[in-house]
C-alpha cells in the first residue's frame, strides 16, 4: 500500500512539469520573438527644416543598414549662388520654388522672389545665402568673388575702341589695348609684357585687319582664352572658323530709338544667322539673334552683331553710359573662364550631388536622393515582445518550492 | 559711315564761326598723316542740342564774350560726363580779352575750373611728339594779343581723361587757312591738331 508521501509523487511531477513548461514558454518566446534591435528603424518628420548635420546623420545611418524613412512637408526649393565673372564682386543668387521665397544671409534679409523663383544679384554677402519658403529653408555657400583676368582690346583708333575700353575700365577690368592708326602704326595701352596674347583672359576684337594676329587668336581660344567678336570683327573671315554664327548684311538703327528709350534699336546691326549647332543665343532683338556664344576647345567665343555701340553711351538715355558699360562687361564676362570657388558652391546642372557632406541647397531633392521618397505615414514598427504576467512567475516559484518541499518531506533527494 | 567727323560747336552768343577754315585744315592733316577714316566735310553742331552727343570731339572758338544758355550748359556737362571732349581756343590770343574771361567763367560754371595741363601729358605724344608741351603759334611769337607765349594749355579732367581742353594760343588763327597752302610751310603747323584728334579717339 502506498504511503501518503508516495501518493504526492504524481503531484510533484505535475508541479515540476508545469514549472518547466512555463520556463520553456519563456525561453521559446525569447528565441522566437522578432529581433527588432537587429534592424533599427528610424523615421523622421522633416517638416521642421532638418539641419544639414541632421540629414548627414540620417544618411550615415541609412548607409549603415538602418531603415531610415522620412515624411513631412518639405517644399521643393533649390538655390545656388555663383559669383559674377566680372570685377564687380557681386554674386548671382538663383532660386526656384513653387511658392514665394525670402532670401537672406547672416546679416539679414536681402530680397524676395515670386512663386516660381528667379535670380537676383547682390554684393557684400556674409555667410551662407539662405532661401526660405514657409518652414523649409535652403542654403548655399556664398562664393568668393572671382578674380577676373586682363582684357586686350584689338581695334582701330576710333570711337568704338575708345568707348569700349572706357566702359571696361570703368567696370573694373584691367584693359590693355592695341589700336591700329594706320597700316604701319599701332597705338598701345598697357604694359608691353601684357600685350602678348596669353597674358589676358579675354581678347575683344573690333577690327577686321587682324593680320597675323588672327592665327594667334585662334590658338589663344583653343588653349582656353575668351574671345569677343564685335563690330566689323564679328564678320572677320579669318575668325569665321570659331565664330558662333555668320553675320548678315548691316542694318542701320532705327531713327529716334534713342529718344524712345530703346537704345539697342538705334544701333546698327548685322543679324547673326547660320547659327552653329553648338552655339547658344545670348540676346535677341525682335526675334533677330544679336549675340551668340559657343565653346571652342577649351575657350569660349562670344559674337555680337551690333556696331557703333559707342553711340549707346553718348546718345542713350540717362542710363546710357551705365547700360553700355554693363553690357560690355557682361559680354567679356561671358567669354571669360568659369570662376573657381574651390568647389564650395553648388552648380546648377552638375548632376549628382557631391558625395561628401549634404549641402542644403535643395533639401527636398537631397532627402529624396539619399533616403528615397517621403512616406505618407510612419511604417509600422515590430511590436516589442509582451512580457509574461508576473503571476506566472509567482506560480512557477510556488510550484517549484512545493515540489522541492514535498520531496524533502518524504526523504527523497 | 566715317569713324571721325570734325565738329564745330555753334553757341548762341558770340561769333562761333570765326575760323571757318580750321575744320578743313585739320581734316586734311588727319587724312594725310593717319589711317583714320575721317569725313571729308566737318559738321556744325548746336552746343545745346542732343546732336552734340553724335560728335565726341567738338571744337569751339570765337572772339566775343561767351554766355552759355542753360541748355548749352547742361548739355555740355552731360557731354563731358559721358566721355566727350570740347576743345576751346581763344581766337583773340588775349588773356585779358572778353572771350577768355567769359569762356573760363562758363566752363567753370558748367563743368569745373580749368587748370594747367602738364606739358608731359599724353596729349603731347599721342601721335607726334611735343616734348616741350603745346607748340607755339606765330601769333604768340609776333607779340599780338596779350604779347605772351603761353607755356601751358588748360584742362578740366574727368578722371585722367581730358574733358575740356582750353588754349590761349590762338590755334584758330594759326590753322585758319586753306589746306593747299601747307605746301608753303617748312613745318606743318597743324600737327598738334592731329594729336588732339588721335588723343580724343583713343583715350
Amino acid at each position: 500500500m502506498r504511503s501518503p508521501a508516495d501518493r504526492r509523487i504524481p503531484w510533484e511531477r505535475v508541479a515540476r512539469g508545469v514549472a518547466l513548461a512555463i520556463v520553456a514558454l519563456v525561453l521559446l518566446r525569447t528565441v522566437l520573438a522578432p529581433d527588432a534591435a537587429a534592424v533599427p528603424a528610424v523615421h523622421v518628420d522633416a517638416t521642421d527644416d532638418l539641419s544639414a548635420q541632421a540629414r548627414d546623420s540620417l544618411v550615415a545611418r541609412a548607409r549603415a543598414g538602418d531603415a531610415v524613412t522620412w515624411s513631412g512637408e518639405v517644399a521643393a526649393i533649390a538655390t545656388v549662388a555663383e559669383p559674377l565673372r566680372d570685377p564687380s564682386a557681386r554674386t548671382t543668387i538663383l532660386a526656384v520654388s513653387d511658392g514665394a521665397l525670402a532670401l537672406g544671409d547672416s546679416l539679414g534679409a536681402i530680397d524676395s522672389l515670386p512663386a516660381g523663383g528667379g535670380a537676383i544679384t547682390a554684393s557684400g554677402l556674409r555667410g551662407p545665402v539662405r532661401v526660405g519658403e514657409g518652414r523649409t529653408g535652403a542654403s548655399a555657400a556664398a562664393p568668393m568673388p572671382s578674380t577676373p583676368g586682363r582684357v586686350l582690346v584689338l581695334g582701330r583708333v576710333g570711337w568704338e575702341s575708345k568707348f569700349t575700353i572706357a566702359a571696361l575700365e570703368e567696370a573694373g577690368w584691367s584693359v590693355d589695348a592695341r589700336l591700329r592708326l594706320s597700316d604701319t602704326v599701332r597705338l598701345t595701352q598697357g604694359d608691353a609684357r601684357t600685350q602678348a596674347l596669353g597674358a589676358q583672359a579675354v581678347v575683344v576684337a573690333l577690327d577686321t585687319a587682324l593680320g597675323a594676329e588672327a592665327s594667334a587668336l585662334l590658338r589663344f581660344v583653343r588653349a582656353g582664352g575668351g574671345l569677343v567678336l564685335s563690330g566689323e570683327a564679328a564678320g572677320a573671315p579669318s575668325l569665321a572658323g570659331v565664330a558662333p554664327a555668320r553675320p548678315g548684311t548691316r542694318q542701320e538703327g532705327g531713327q529716334g530709338a534713342f529718344d524712345a528709350q530703346e537704345p539697342l534699336q538705334a544701333l546698327p546691326l548685322r543679324p547673326l544667322g547660320s547659327l552653329r549647332a553648338e552655339s547658344v543665343v545670348l540676346e535677341r532683338r525682335e526675334g533677330t539673334i544679336t549675340v551668340a556664344a559657343r565653346r571652342v576647345a577649351a575657350g569660349r567665343v562670344v559674337q555680337a552683331g551690333y556696331d557703333e555701340t559707342w553711340r549707346w553711351r553718348m546718345q542713350g538715355g540717362a542710363s546710357g553710359a551705365r547700360d553700355h558699360r554693363e553690357w560690355w562687361s557682361h559680354l567679356v564676362a561671358a567669354a571669360s573662364g568659369a570662376p573657381t570657388d574651390g568647389g564650395r558652391g553648388t552648380r546648377a546642372g552638375t548632376g549628382a550631388l557631391p558625395v561628401g557632406s549634404l549641402d542644403g541647397s535643395a533639401p527636398r531633392a537631397t532627402l529624396v536622393q539619399r533616403l528615397g521618397p517621403a512616406v505618407s505615414v510612419a511604417p509600422p514598427t515590430p511590436p516589442a515582445p509582451r512580457a509574461l504576467p508576473a503571476w506566472l512567475g509567482i506560480i512557477t516559484l510556488i510550484l517549484l518550492v512545493a515540489e522541492w518541499a514535498s520531496r524533502r518531506a518524504r526523504g527523497a533527494a | 559711315m566715317p569713324d571721325f567727323t570734325f565738329a564745330t560747336a555753334q553757341y548762341d552768343s558770340g561769333d562761333w564761326d570765326s575760323a571757318p577754315m580750321v575744320p578743313a585744315n585739320i581734316i586734311d592733316s588727319v587724312a594725310r598723316y593717319t589711317g583714320i577714316d575721317v569725313a571729308s566735310v566737318g559738321a556744325i553742331v548746336p552746343l545745346g542740342s542732343r546732336d552734340l552727343f553724335k560728335y565726341p570731339l567738338v571744337y569751339l572758338t570765337g572772339h566775343l564774350p561767351v554766355r552759355f544758355s542753360d541748355a548749352e550748359r547742361s548739355t555740355l556737362k552731360e557731354f563731358c560726363a559721358r566721355g566727350g571732349l570740347l576743345f576751346i581756343d581763344d581766337h583773340n590770343h588775349d588773356v585779358d580779352g572778353q572771350f577768355h574771361r567769359t569762356a573760363w567763367e562758363e566752363v567753370a560754371r558748367a563743368v569745373g575750373p580749368l587748370k594747367d595741363l602738364p606739358n608731359d601729358h599724353a596729349l603731347f605724344k599721342a601721335f607726334f611728339r611735343f616734348p616741350d608741351g603745346p607748340p607755339t603759334t606765330s601769333h604768340e611769337l609776333n607779340g599780338w594779343g596779350d604779347n605772351l607765349v603761353h607755356k601751358h594749355l588748360q584742362a578740366v579732367l574727368e578722371g585722367d581723361r581730358i574733358a575740356i581742353l582750353y588754349s590761349s594760343k590762338d590755334y584758330s588763327s594759326e590753322w585758319n587757312y586753306h589746306p593747299d597752302n601747307k605746301r608753303f610751310l617748312s613745318v606743318d603747323n597743324t600737327k598738334f591738331g592731329v594729336n588732339l584728334v588721335v588723343y580724343a579717339l583713343s583715350r
